[in-house]
């Protein structure tokens, strides 16, 4: 166990070096001088000048990425020129939004996923089931920004229940907060359900072969017993490390989401960076997502590791 | 042949036909403006109607078909053939080089392919190049995997035994046999990708990080429709059915050949 444990987080390492590499690498590929990137060709020399310092640009190459990749070691990931401030401080505020609107959608997809499939593992092979399997297909298929404008086009703008886009802050009010993120964690927990729903069935499918579950049916145990207790019960390693793994899939999706309903996350900050050629933001949202990314499956694999007997790693 | 692998043909077959005449055949172009009918409904002139500049609907999917399919397979062959080389390479260097392609690849598998189309597109400015790297990334890792089991699975049959103690060198064992035998689950592979892959053109392209204006893409074309969806659903309507078709026809033709070429799949549906 300590053994796959020291392994794993090695690799975790060895990614977090890659990822954090792959965006200073984009900062430092930048043909010419990258402050005269940023601020454009009618630049003041001055401006010019103390860009580049601010950006440590009279270093050499090897000297930036070292005092980079200890940054962000370190919680620094640089300072935004267009706001003027640490990209940490700002990616803080920014994930008061994307980080309820995730779990949000998490919760909404489990809550979609995990019934939908204990019903399609329990009616297998019958009309039910492939009812479900028909309706995840089309999910499979559905562009989550396409879910998003019809749902936003019904709940909000013809039935007025909620509203269309923005967000107000928690501090501000807490309950309109909320509300501003019902539709778009709606919209991304029911684009990851649909993967999700396989894989519950699946589990629950694999479970309910088993001599010992044959065994309580056999003793007269409700179906309703043995599906819940039985079935979804043992399958849950299975589904909650596929929830882990949704992290990646998750923030793919927030960017996308936060775009439609207009957010302000980390999503449209890092696409904000882009229109206005802001690198260290870019390069710093980037590298904060991919380490994110990477804690949290990190996190499953160690969890996975310690929670289910039958594994042994060696 | 199945109903449901015949009806995923001929929805993939329509697209790829589309994407590669329709706009030699459409008789307007995709810019062409008529303010009379803006944001009409279907009719003959226009059958899915036009968009808040008086633009057809029909004519810009017709051409937005070409990047959705064009650029997403070019991102797929291109992650998919890193990927391949990279785990041929790593076999052919031995244990540890092995080792460290996998890592990286780990590596890159967490690296959501979003970011890198974020990352390109700060160097180059959003554009083919931003798609291609955003589908290079999230292909690579999928292709070398499955490149390396494959490798490892055909090492341990006899034939490949046989061909060793005939003599045959470790390259040509591997050119000769190894290589030419996971050919089949990689087109099952390219399939599979290619539907992830219109998803994800589709999502850059909404995002603003696709192909750029005048050239219609089917995510741009849903982002202008957005605002006006109220007004007329139509526009917000047809891009989005174009994507939901092809993708599940894509999945569909996938399921399908994994069925029909997976070696392990067609010996337990013989067994």
């Amino acid at each position: 166990m300590q053994a796959y444990l020291a392994r794993r987080a090695a690799t975790f390492f060895v990614s977090l070096w890659v990822a954090v590499s792959a965006a200073y690498v984009a900062l430092a590929a930048i043909p010419g001088d990258p402050a005269q990137f940023i601020l454009g060709i009618d630049a003041s020399p001055e401006a010019l000048a103390a860009l580049r310092a601010q950006l440590g640009l009279d270093l050499s190459v090897g000297a930036r990425y070292v005092q980079w990749f200890k940054g962000v070691l370190t919680g620094h990931f640089g300072h935004s020129v267009a706001y003027d401030i640490s990209v940490g401080t700002l990616l803080w505020e920014r994930m008061q939004v994307t980080l309820p609107l995730g779990f949000g959608a998490l919760f909404v997809a489990a809550l979609v996923a995990v019934p939908g499939g204990v019903w399609a593992a329990a009616h297998a092979g019958r009309r039910q089931d492939a009812l479900i399997s028909a309706l995840s297909q089309v999910g499979l298929a559905t562009p989550t920004f396409w879910l998003g404008i019809w749902l936003m086009a019904l709940f909000a703008v013809r039935l007025g229940w909620l509203p269309s886009g923005g967000f107000v802050a928690w501090s501000e009010n807490p309950g309109q907060a909320l509300a501003s993120l019902v539709l778009p964690a709606l919209t991304l927990g029911l684009s990851r359900a649909a993967p999700l729903l396989r894989i519950v069935r699946a589990a629950v499918m694999d479970v309910l072969d088993q001599d010992y579950v044959r065994t309580a049916r056999a003793k007269g145990v409700p179906e309703g017993t043995v599906l819940w207790r039985h079935g979804l019960r043992c399958a849950i390693g299975s589904v909650a490390t596929a929830l882990g793994l949704e992290a990646t899939q998750l923030l793919a999706g927030s960017i996308v989401v936060e775009s439609v309903f207009s957010l302000p996350g980390a999503g449209s900050l890092a696409l904000y960076a882009i229109s206005s050629r802001d690198l260290p933001l870019i390069a710093g949202t980037v590298a904060f997502m991919a380490a994110g990314v990477l804690l949290v499956s990190l996190l499953v694999d160690i969890a996975y590791a310690m929670l289910d007997p039958r594994i042994r790693y060696g | 042949m199945n109903s449901r692998f015949i009806a995923a043909l001929v929805v993939v077959a329509f697209w790829v036909v589309v994407a590669l005449i329709g706009p030699a055949v459409t008789s307007t172009s995709p810019e062409r403006m008529d303010f009379r009918a803006r944001l009409s409904g279907p009719t003959t002139t226009h059958p899915l109607g036009t968009d808040q500049f008086g633009r057809d609907v029909w004519v810009r999917i017709v051409y937005g078909a070409r990047p959705a399919l064009g650029l997403s397979l070019a991102g797929v062959m291109l992650g998919g053939g890193i990927g391949v080389i990279v785990a041929v390479a790593g076999w052919i260097g031995g244990r540890w080089s092995d080792e460290v392609v996998m890592r990286l690849t780990d590596a890159l598998m967490a690296f959501p392919g979003i970011l890198a189309a974020l990352l390109t597109a700060a160097i180059v400015g959003p554009g083919v190049a931003s798609v291609l790297s955003a589908l290079a990334v999230a292909n690579v890792p999928a292709f070398a995997r499955l490149t390396r089991v494959e490798l490892l699975r055909w090492q341990q049959e006899t034939f490949v035994e046989a061909a060793r103690a005939l003599g045959m060198t470790e390259s040509q064992v591997l050119w000769r046999h190894l290589v030419p035998n996971t050919a089949p689950i990689l087109i099952v592979q390219v399939a599979t990708a290619l539907a992830q892959a219109v998803l994800i053109e589709s999502a850059l392209s909404y995002l603003g990080l696709g192909l750029q204006p005048p050239y219609p893409t089917w995510g741009r074309m849903l982002r202008e429709a957005q605002s006006f969806v109220a007004m007329s659903p139509y526009p917000a309507l047809f891009p989005g059915l174009a994507i939901l078709t092809l993708v599940l026809a894509l999945n569909g033709l996938s399921d399908e050949l994994r069925e029909r070429l997976d070696p392990r799949r067609r010996a337990r549906r013989a067994g």
